[in-house]
């Protein structure tokens, strides 16, 4: 893993942002035939603080 | 995993039940054109993935047919779905299929339906890249990025119209604070001009104790005030969480109500519904009894007819001697065939009578049994959320009552001040005949009602500046967003570099795949497009490549890929495509699959056509050869 990204993944995590299980999950739904509107929705909630 | 059984009822062309069992390693199903090989290996997919809608699982289902059932036992456990035609079109699939990996369906499921298999027979490149950007989730990736930076603008946008807004509403305020200051000091310059005037000689020093009590006054009124702001600011921050909390407790309850009705309109029903099912199994039992009798009559018939059409050849009865009278025997036959032609009618509308009435059984069961499980679940998730709402809801009437009790006192305490000041202004009155005296008393007046204004404008500036949180939270996701796309970007990277490094990695390990498509490695370059040489180095393209090279490219492609994305998947199906390789590049790569099973404890299944020898037949146990090559 470079230093660049492990250092943003240690900025997102000390914000309760976990990116490695967020892209899963993201790509899960989009595997599973979800669109961009349901990952608007869900990383909106994300962002707002609604999701962790 | 030493073996698979896989039960199915019609499905593909096959309309009873059967079963197969697949082992371990390669399977080859070597069976004659229409035998239904290609029915097998749509019954392992559509127990294996899900079907994508519901005109893809009409095609599974077998035409005539309005239920299907598909099962797989696989070491430990065992898969079961079923299909159900909805509408001549449209069939519908209950049950979880074994994997949910959206891209399975092109990594282990090579037929002529796989995208990339199309992609790849109509030499276009740029559809092969696309979906092989999309099994690496590149495509993916992307859209995710593009949504984070949609977001990132909204949420920019947002912060520039509430900062604006923030600071625009801030100066308005400022500027009436320091014009109002602006007065006071003239103000308070007059009051110490009339103090030091020596007309005012007489009552100085009452004046002067006046003055300083009244200062003394008006900053402990000042102070008192700033403590009323703050608790309104607090008070109305209380009312606004509240609302929203009780908003959404009402909802929260109207849904616990709403579902608590209908669980009890289905439980007031339930005995209908019983009755109901109860009534649908006499019917379907007097149904198949029926079916039973008229099947045993259409039989005996048949054996009838089948002895009339024995005796017919022959002028003398072969049983008794007599002779035979064939125009009454051929009259007897068509006799007897339309009395079974009759009877088989009855028997297909018999078997649809009893479908309908199943299906109908089906859902009622589904409606009364499903619908109450699903309804007491999301009970039980509601009454502790109702509960906890309800407690904060409670917590904030306390914390309400507090507040506005402080509030009360606060508000006595600057009445009691703005009485005192009252007192010491009117004590100026007894000395109205000195000069200046009178003045003096409209500035004190006047400076009061200045202080008051001014202090309620610091409270406005301290409500606008509540405003600055929206700001800075907005800040904040801007933040987050930017580090968001910070890493997907990276990500992006990645995967267009060392996921393509790693496929190659695994191509390489199937070199002798790509030998076989006389290609030379590596065969995907930066971003999946495809780099195809000869192997003297020589340049080609995909529409260049024989079907048999593009059969064995498919393959090369689908095994680098399942490695990386879809390793755990336990079945490799290969319709169809074999039959565009030629003997012996065919058996060369039967052996490499084989090796392949053998090694990645994968079941893999190739379909091969047997050439036709006149036999009309349904596939069978034998024509599936576990671990054979030489066909």
């Amino acid at each position: 893993m470079s230093s660049k990204k492990r250092e943003v993944i240690e900025k997102l995590s000390s914000k309760n942002l976990d990116p490695l299980k967020l892209e899963k999950e993201l790509i899960n739904m989009l595997r599973n035939g979800k669109g961009a509107y349901e990952i608007r929705s869900y990383l909106k909630h994300l962002l707002e603080g609604e999701k962790t | 995993m030493s073996e698979v059984k896989l039960k199915f009822r019609n499905i593909g062309i096959f309309r009873e039940s059967k079963e197969f069992r697949l082992g371990k390693g390669l399977n080859v199903i070597y069976a004659p054109n229409a035998s239904g090989k290609s029915s097998l290996t749509a019954a392992i997919k559509a127990v294996s993935i899900p079907v994508s809608n519901k005109r893809e699982a009409s095609r599974i289902l077998n035409d005539y047919e309005n239920r299907g059932l598909v099962s797989l036992s696989l070491d430990n456990f065992d898969i079961k779905i079923e299909l159900i035609r909805t509408s001549p079109s449209e069939v519908e699939v209950l049950g979880k299929p074994l994997s949910n990996n959206g891209v399975v369906r092109v990594i282990s499921f090579l037929d002529l339906e796989n995208p990339l298999v199309s992609a790849v027979y109509a030499g276009d490149e740029e559809r092969v890249k696309q979906t092989l950007r999309e099994i690496s989730g590149l495509n993916y990736i992307e859209t995710i990025v593009s949504v984070l930076n949609g977001l990132k603008a909204e949420y920019e946008h947002q912060y520039e119209v509430k900062s604006k807004e923030y600071e625009a509403r801030k100066s308005e305020v400022e500027k009436e604070i320091s014009r109002i200051e602006e007065e006071l000091r003239k103000i308070y310059t007059k009051i110490n001009e009339i103090l030091k005037d020596t007309r005012i000689e007489p009552a100085r020093k009452e004046i002067e104790r006046i003055e300083k009590e009244l200062k003394k006054l008006e900053e402990e009124e000042s102070q008192k005030r700033s403590e009323e702001i703050e608790l309104r600011n607090r008070l109305s921050a209380i009312d606004i969480d509240q609302r929203k909390l009780k908003a959404k407790f009402e909802v929260l309850k109207e849904k616990f109500s709403q579902l608590k009705a209908e669980r009890d309109q289905i439980t007031s029903k339930i005995n209908e519904f019983k009755k109901r099912i109860e009534e649908i199994d006499t019917t379907i039992k007097s149904l198949n009894e029926e079916k039973n009798k008229i099947s045993s009559e259409a039989k005996e018939l048949e054996s009838i007819l089948k002895r009339r059409e024995t005796v017919v050849i022959y002028d003398y009865c072969p049983y008794c001697g007599a002779k035979i009278d064939k125009n009454k025997i051929n009259e007897d036959i068509n006799d007897l065939k339309t009395k079974i032609s009759v009877l088989k009618e009855k028997i297909v509308s018999l078997d649809k009578e009893i479908n309908l009435l199943e299906t109908e059984k089906r859902e009622l069961k589904r409606e009364v049994e499903e619908r109450l499980r699903a309804i007491d679940e999301e009970l039980k998730k509601l009454e502790p959320e109702i509960a906890s709402l309800q407690k904060e809801i409670d917590a904030y009437n306390k914390m309400k009552s507090s507040v506005e009790r402080k509030l009360q006192v606060i508000e006595t305490e600057i009445k009691m001040i703005k009485d005192k000041i009252e007192i010491l202004v009117k004590q100026l009155e007894s000395f109205k005949e000195i000069p200046l005296v009178k003045e003096l008393e409209s500035l004190y007046e006047e400076r009061s009602r200045l202080t008051e204004t001014r202090d309620r404008l610091y409270g406005r500036l301290k409500q606008i500046d509540q405003l600055y949180g929206d700001v800075v939270k907005l800040k904040e996701i801007i933040n987050k967003a930017d580090l968001l796309l910070e890493y997907f970007n990276i990500r992006l990277v990645e995967l267009k570099k060392l996921v393509v490094e790693k496929v190659n990695e695994a191509l390489l390990k199937h070199f002798k795949l790509l030998d076989l498509a006389e290609l030379e490695y590596p065969v995907l370059s930066e971003g999946f497009e495809l780099r195809l040489l000869r192997k003297e180095g020589v340049p080609t393209t995909l529409a260049e490549l024989s079907d048999a090279e593009k059969a064995i490219l498919t393959i090369l492609l689908t095994l680098a890929l399942k490695e990386y994305v879809a390793d755990d998947f336990p079945f490799y199906v290969v319709d169809s495509l074999i039959e565009f390789i030629d003997d012996a590049r065919a058996k060369e790569v039967l052996k490499y699959l084989m090796d392949f099973a053998n090694s990645s404890n994968t079941i893999v299944i190739v379909t091969k056509t047997k050439p036709y020898t006149g036999e009309q037949r349904l596939l069978t146990q034998e024509d599936i050869l576990l671990n054979q090559i030489n066909i």
